[in-house]
């Protein structure tokens, strides 16, 4: 038997719910698992016939979004284990359009939670906004709709309201495709008019766009943040049965106080900070490179000066700290499976540090309007980086212990391990404050250097001192470390990753 | 030991779903599925 697991987002208006969309290949949030409910699908399948289940998965979508967490594999495969059914894992690529042939059978459930071409709820209406709108035209459950095709879709559904706020939003254009510029796109509008709205549709990028009502019910917001609510049901068997999982509502990452709504020069599209605050994707989806500093960073080069990260070329030599960790460390020599670990203390950091030289292999940039992370020390002053970044922290709470970590991860009470490059002595400064802080037009970069992973970036405190950054490990050629370690190092064991030390290795 | 952390300064919040409401989610979906049928199963 093959079940086909479905992400559908709905938004209140008034007492009513409207649909917007649905996803084979809808992400499942860690944090939500524990609102799903797995029981009426065992409930189901453990009927003494089936033995055997296979979960088809796309890796970015099913631990990709989580910093690695498999929760809800995790849960499927606990639950199997319970019921004494064999777990099958078949993981595809994030970009993949096809699944892996896995033979169906009575004794089979195969669930899938990816997208599949050759299957017709994917290719129309999950893939196709006007395919579904089409599917959906004269029900009550969609939302207002402008659409418009060559090949022979239209509606005109939208009955302008603007009987609302000056600064609130009361359009909204989507892509009809999946693959659309995210830096633009879903695009939200205040139109004051009839003619705004008519000048709009006019000028739409191309006809593979649609524009919708905005639904701005209060219901659609929490603790000051705008909501989805995210439901899963799982369709199978010929008849598509459904099953339904259950869901949660996410929030978008950025309250709505953080800034006032503001426009673009067009008077009716809102601008990039106040369009981010309706948008409830995870800030990483925005990002193309997994890991990155940004312009502002200057790194220490081999011959002691200062190179910024805008003008550093391939093949050019940085100096790279050397000290052991007590776990996932790639100087000890020893390997070490325990790569999210990667953890160690002050003084062994002290005792045991040198430096040498490593070469920076590649380098990739992306200019973008994102949220980075401001961090306030105790002496007042602070140090703005890209959340994705990871540092070399003292831990809160504790005098010696160490990590790598991601400055989205850092708390207040935690250190920042900076290098002298005068006096080789290891320093620490504690952050006191930790706040999200709106940046326009920043080019960020990933960088890699080999075959040491740690680079030094100036710390802008006049003092010599440099912060102990980490390459990511991509060397298996995805950005979200599918062996559970963003700093991996060169004896990780993962199947098809090569280690974060030593390229090609 | 590492510190392993579950909370972000920048994060989306996650909510449960609206008990009163969660029918209508049911609904509509199964209406969906209801009209993916007649188009293609009929």
């Amino acid at each position: 038997m093959r079940g086909t697991l479905i992400g559908t987002d709905y938004l209140y208006q008034g007492d009513d719910v409207k649909i917007l969309e649905m996803n084979t290949n809808s992400a499942i949030i860690s944090k939500g698992v524990q609102y799903l409910e797995l029981t009426p699908l065992f409930q189901r399948i453990d009927d003494g016939i089936i033995t055997e289940f296979h979960f088809i998965y796309s890796e970015a979508m099913t631990i990709g979004r989580d910093n690695g967490s498999t929760t809800f594999l995790d849960a499927l495969q606990q639950k199997c284990d319970d019921l004494g059914i064999t777990f099958e894992k078949h993981e595809v690529s994030s970009d993949a359009v096809t699944i892996p042939n896995v033979e169906d059978s009575n004794t089979k459930f195969v669930l899938r939670q990816a997208y599949d071409a050759s299957a017709i709820v994917d290719s129309l209406y999950c893939n196709d906004k006007m395919e579904f709108l089409d599917l959906m035209s004269g029900s009550d459950d969609i939302p207002e709709s402008y659409y418009s095709s060559s090949d022979g879709f239209f509606g005109n559904t939208i009955d302008l309201n603007t009987d609302i706020g000056a600064l609130e939003p009361n359009g909204i254009v989507k892509s009809r495709y999946p693959a659309y510029d995210v830096e633009v796109y879903p695009s939200i509008k205040r139109y004051g008019s009839e003619s705004d709205l008519t000048n709009n549709i006019n000028n739409l990028e191309s006809e593979d766009y649609i524009i919708q009502e905005f639904l701005t019910d209060s219901k659609n917001f929490i603790d000051g943040r705008s909501v989805v609510m995210r439901s899963f049901d799982i369709i199978f068997g010929g008849e598509l049965e459904i099953i339904p999982l259950g869901g949660y509502r996410m929030s978008s990452n950025v309250p709505m106080s953080f800034s006032t709504n503001a426009f673009e020069d067009d008077g009716i599209t809102f601008d990039s900070l106040s369009r981010t605050k309706y948008i409830t994707k995870a800030l990483a989806e925005k990002q193309k490179i997994p890991y990155h500093i940004d312009l502002e960073s200057d790194i220490l080069m081999s011959d002691g000066t200062i190179g910024n990260v805008s003008t550093i070329q391939l093949g050019d030599t940085i100096i790279s700290t050397l000290f052991e960790l007590i776990s996932g460390s790639e100087h000890t020599g020893e390997p070490n499976d325990d790569y999210n670990e990667h953890y160690g203390s002050i003084t062994m950091t002290t005792d045991t540090l040198s430096t040498t030289g490593s070469e920076l292999q590649s380098i990739v940039s992306q200019s973008m309007n994102t949220m980075f992370v401001k961090a306030t020390f105790s002496d007042n002053t602070f140090m703005v980086d890209s959340p994705t970044s990871e540092v070399y922290i003292k831990t809160s709470g504790s005098a010696e212990s160490t990590q790598f970590e991601f400055v989205n991860k850092l708390l207040v009470g935690d250190s920042i391990v900076y290098y002298n490059s005068g006096s080789n002595a290891i320093t620490s400064k504690e952050i006191t404050n930790l706040e999200m802080v709106w940046q326009e037009d920043v080019t960020i970069y990933n960088l890699d250097f080999e075959p040491y992973d740690y680079f030094l970036v100036d710390s802008k405190q006049g003092d010599g001192t440099f912060g102990i950054m980490h390459n990511a490990c991509t060397y298996c050629g995805q950005p979200w470390a599918p062996c559970g370690s963003y700093w991996c190092d060169n004896n990780c064991g993962y199947a098809g990753c090569t280690g974060g030390g030593f390229g090609g290795k | 030991m590492r510190q392993n952390r579950t909370k972000e300064v920048i994060s989306t919040e996650i909510h449960s779903l609206p008990t009163d409401d969660k029918s209508k989610l049911d609904t509509i979906f199964a209406n969906v599925i209801e009209k993916i049928k007649e188009k293609h199963l009929s």
